[in-house]
């Protein structure tokens, strides 16, 4: 761990793999927070894999794969947006045919991109130590935007996740701002493809989030603390995976799953001694 | 505005959930002050009814107004509390936060650009939650989660977010539906006295339990059934559920 340190220190590439770890934990914190409480894991990840369709498309077409990953996600998650409003009754069969054919359509652009194919891997599975610094910038920008959004427009997201039938009736354009989060989720799913790679995507979305909800009762502390619950685990996982060279990514997904499951023993167990002991019905 | 007018028009409404019919040419018209009892047997079109009045579902021929307007552009005349809360227990929010809500759009909401204006509460929607929650008797749960109530607390903290809005009608599908029924006269209770300052209609099964409250009786099965302003007998409950029924006793 000491290593880590001193390298950390001298190499310019681990000071920006830290700082891409901590601008992807902003974007997890804040819309892993809407993710979790929404129930819309599903979606993020078909969102998340479709992206490798406007990456392939972007690498073919000589273009910045991060302006493909961006288009793609947009599009994405209005497509899903779309089923989800319109076909409810069959979102999760549609949304797991554009999970899998974006995939597809990604592989199949890449296959036929002339030269050396080694980026395959780390859009699937990210490379933390390879992030370029226009990279830093790029994320930097997402949550710049992405905080701006939520903070503009909290109250409604609020209403909206909470109980849509309700939001409706105080006037709330439920469907412009349910598309709208979908958007942001996809823009958060950019962000964080580019530390864990978006086949791991889902893990840094919902598992900080899932972890903070055990502990705190409003979104806003929920957000606050799946930050800082995902940059603990972006920067442990970078430092314990630099000295064995393990892959980053997995690292930091491996080390949230474990640090979830010891969340859920150790709420559970504070759970069995109810907060409010002496209610009776009403409380009157 | 003379007192006349109504402040609910349903004119001739017909709506089907795909081919099957659930209200057929209703037409009703609510006055102000009024407190009507919605009754009638389940699959009725009782809880549709009051979602063509509140605007959620258009209906397929006939025309809602409120204030004489069209049900979007008036919603913030309307309070609803719905029969099952559609938000999960668990749900990371307060009651405090969840009575906030009901604040939105409190000052008209006619027009999508004003839905997209950002926002905050200030310090007079603060105020406002806070003395509907004292009006319902639940100013002491402002700070809990809304997971931790019980059944008939919860009940009155989504009363207290249809308050928060300042309605002049208020819409209750089936208010006492999931709580103790020692506490469902608590609750009618309470809507009476808030009948003082506006117009109440309120969902029920339970005809013998409302029609001690209410000051008119709507009975809905598909079409409206009947209509009464005076004491409802078996016969007409016999006209309604197409049985004998148990008459249950009745005050007033």
């Amino acid at each position: 761990m000491l290593e880590f340190f001193h390298a950390l220190a001298d190499q310019s590439f681990l000071q920006a793999a830290l700082l891409a770890g901590l601008l992807a934990s902003i974007g997890c914190g804040v819309m892993g927070t809407y993710v979790v409480v929404k129930r819309i894991a599903f979606i993020a990840g078909g969102i998340a894999h479709s992206v490798l369709g406007g990456m392939g498309a972007a690498v073919y077409f000589g273009l910045d794969p991060n302006l493909g990953a961006l288009l793609a996600a947009i599009v994405a998650a209005l497509l899903i947006g779309w089923v989800r409003l319109n076909w409810r009754a069959q979102e999760d069969t549609l949304i797991g045919a554009l999970w899998a054919i974006g995939m597809a359509v990604g592989i199949l652009f890449i296959a036929k991109t002339p030269g050396y194919q080694s980026d395959l891997m780390s859009y699937l599975f990210g490379n933390i130590l390879l992030v370029p610094q226009n990279s830093l910038w790029f994320m930097a920008a997402l949550d710049g935007l992405l905080l701006l959004i939520v903070a503009a427009y909290h109250r409604q997201f609020l209403a909206v996740v909470f109980d849509e039938e309700f939001a409706r009736l105080r006037g709330i354009p439920v469907t412009f701002f349910y598309l709208l989060l979908l958007v942001l989720v996809a823009l958060t799913v950019v962000l964080l493809i580019q530390v864990v790679g978006l086949i791991l995507v889902l893990a840094l979305l919902t598992l900080p989030a899932a972890m903070a909800g055990h502990y705190v009762n409003s979104l806003g502390r929920m957000m606050l603390l799946a930050t800082l619950i995902g940059s603990a685990v972006s920067v442990a996982g970078l430092a314990l995976s630099y000295p064995p060279d393990l892959p980053t990514g997995p690292t930091i997904v491996l080390l949230a799953g474990a640090v979830y499951l010891v969340s859920v023993v150790f709420s559970n167990l504070k759970l069995r001694r109810p907060s409010h002991p002496a209610d009776t019905e009403d409380g009157a | 505005m003379t007192e006349q007018q109504p402040v609910i028009e349903v004119h001739n409404v017909s709506f089907a959930y795909r081919d099957q019919p659930v209200l057929r040419h209703v037409t009703l018209d609510v006055m102000p002050g009024e407190f009507l009892g919605i009754v009638g047997p389940n699959a009725g079109g009782k809880s549709t009814l009051l979602k063509v009045i509140l605007g959620l579902i258009e209906p397929d021929s006939g025309y809602v107004r409120v204030n004489g307007r069209n049900p979007h552009a008036a919603c913030h005349r309307l309070g609803y509390v719905a029969q099952y809360p559609s938000f999960p227990r668990d749900f990371p929010i307060t009651v405090e936060q969840v009575v906030m809500l009901g604040r939105i759009g409190a000052n008209g909401c006619n027009g999508w650009l004003k839905g997209l204006l950002p926002g905050r509460y200030n310090k007079n929607d603060r105020e406002i939650a806070h003395r509907v929650l004292a009006e319902v008797e639940a100013d002491n749960l402002a700070e809990r989660q809304i997971g931790s109530l019980s059944g008939g607390q919860l009940q009155r903290v989504l009363l207290a977010r249809a308050l928060a809005g300042e309605p002049r009608v208020l819409l209750l599908d089936e208010p006492t539906a999931n709580i103790d029924q020692r506490l469902e006269s608590d609750i009618f209770d309470l809507l009476k006295q808030l009948n003082q300052r506006m117009t109440i209609l309120v969902v029920s099964h339970d005809i013998g339990f409302v029609s001690a409250y209410v000051t008119r009786v709507a009975c809905i099965n598909q079409t409206l059934v009947c209509h009464h302003t005076d004491a409802i007998d078996g016969q007409v409950i016999q006209e309604l559920y197409g049985e004998d029924v148990r008459m249950v006793a009745h005050r007033h």
